[in-house]
């Protein structure tokens, strides 16, 4: 893997970079820290040969840490968000910062999506049955007082994983495993996942890429039930043909963990990737970049048995 | 909060709308719409313009605005002397906006020179101080 070694080292390079005078990665060149290219950022440079921005990445996400546990989903914004899965995902790589991880999983604990309230499990059960879901399954929203998706729960349930693996309450079990049901329940007629619902005014929704390579992270550790396997399948088919870096990085990171064959979709990406230039959006860039070192460093969203 | 600053116009807007036949979305839709434009006598000279076509799914069917109407629409205002074009869009459902613009084709016409793209989603905000004061900012 040379060539790997090469092509990811100067995008790493850009990405370091790209990091703000005043800490912390924005998406496109503006002035404002966004929490999900901050955190793909951190976990991106981590072991690296770039410790210097691992550290002060790091040091930024504590420092924009909210007092409730969560994290914004910019810098300024007054509520937590669903990146607060993903920053407790990077922070999950190193031993330290346990306190700051365990108010973020107890901000986790304590967010649900809006089904969680039984006024609007009472809607969609009897009022609104436009949308095929269960209401007693339940996940994490984008942002607070919003329904459930797709990508927030599974962000959720692997931060969730990885911080309890050694140490799980009644608690974290309950929400993980609601979740993981919630997953399943919402999973396309064909496999794999669409962004929130599968079934809606009943019309079968298509799946997409990122979601179900992000859900299927979430799912790592269930058992290999038949609907995984098939959005299995259905995900390794996208990979062959997606040319994006966003959905050809989060395709390979979820892959790996099913022991699938990735060096094929690597090489693709780095011819993609290239100096990395071409790519603006740093949470993009850093996928890619975490996708290329798949295999060279511990997968960032890997759940340990 | 008090009154709100604006009053509130029962006069009906009106707008100035051309609705233009064409049997296909090919090459001849970029004079069909330049002579469409003319009509409007706009003072482009200079002029940044946005366009914000409907891009949805990772789709090449209808779903999406069809990028050869939307190519054809940015190369028109730079005819009339826009200095640059920016297509804004950030879909709704599909988090993957550069899978979205790859799978709509609209990439051929973002390597045309002043012609740009901008994911809503997640292009800097500002705060914008509101003509009204119906709502305290706006981001």
């Amino acid at each position: 893997m040379q060539t790997n070694v090469l092509t990811t080292f100067p995008a790493a390079g850009l990405l370091r970079q790209r990091e703000l005078v005043s800490g912390g990665w924005s998406y496109l060149g503006s002035s404002q820290p966004a929490l999900e290219a901050t955190a793909l950022a951190v976990m991106a440079l981590s072991g690296q040969g770039r410790e210097e921005a691992y550290s002060s990445g790091t040091a930024e996400l504590l420092r924009l840490q909210r007092e409730d546990g969560g994290w914004p989903a910019f810098a300024g914004d007054s509520e937590g968000s669903w990146t607060t899965a993903l920053a407790l995902c990077a922070l999950n790589g190193s031993s330290g910062s346990i306190s700051a991880r365990e108010r973020a999983l107890e901000w986790l604990l304590r967010e649900r999506g809006k089904e969680g309230h039984w006024f609007w499990r009472w809607k969609f059960k009897t009022a609104d049955r436009n949308v095929r879901f269960d209401p007693d399954k339940y996940g994490w929203p984008w942002i607070s007082s919003s329904a459930s998706w797709v990508i927030p729960t599974a962000f959720s349930i692997v931060a969730i994983k990885q911080f309890t693996v050694c140490n799980r309450s009644e608690a974290s079990e309950n929400r993980i495993h609601l979740g993981v049901e919630m997953l399943l329940d919402r999973a396309c007629v064909d496999g794999g996942w669409n962004s929130g619902n599968s079934v809606v005014y009943g019309v079968p929704l298509r799946a997409h890429v990122e979601a179900t390579a992000i859900a299927l992270l979430a799912l790592q550790d269930e058992p290999r039930s038949e609907l995984i396997q098939r959005s299995l399948a259905w995900l390794k088919k996208q990979a062959a043909r997606v040319d994006s870096v966003s959905s050809l990085g989060w395709c390979i990171l979820s892959l790996f963990v099913y022991q699938e064959p990735i060096e094929a979709l690597k090489n693709r990406l780095v011819a993609i990737v290239g100096n990395g230039r071409d790519i603006r959006n740093n949470a993009t860039l850093a996928t890619g970049l975490l996708a290329l070192k798949c295999g060279e460093m511990i997968h960032p969203f890997v759940v340990l048995r | 909060m008090g009154w709100p600053k604006h009053s509130v116009s029962y006069r009906r807007p009106r707008s100035a709308v051309a609705v233009l036949d064409a049997e296909e979305y090919s090459e001849k839709i970029e004079a069909l719409l330049l002579d469409g434009l003319r009509l409007f006598q706009l003072k482009m000279l200079g002029r940044s313009v946005l366009l914000k076509p409907n891009l949805v799914e990772d789709l090449p069917g209808p779903v999406n605005t069809n990028s050869a109407l939307i190519g054809a629409a940015a190369r028109c205002f730079l005819r009339l002397g826009a200095a640059r074009v920016v297509i804004g869009e950030g879909p709704g459902h599909q988090r993957d906006t550069e899978l979205v613009v790859q799978s709509a084709g609209l990439n051929p016409h973002l390597n045309q020179r002043r012609i740009e793209f901008v994911d809503l989603n997640r292009d800097e905000l500002r705060r914008v101080k509101l003509k009204a004061n119906y709502s305290v900012s706006f981001r």
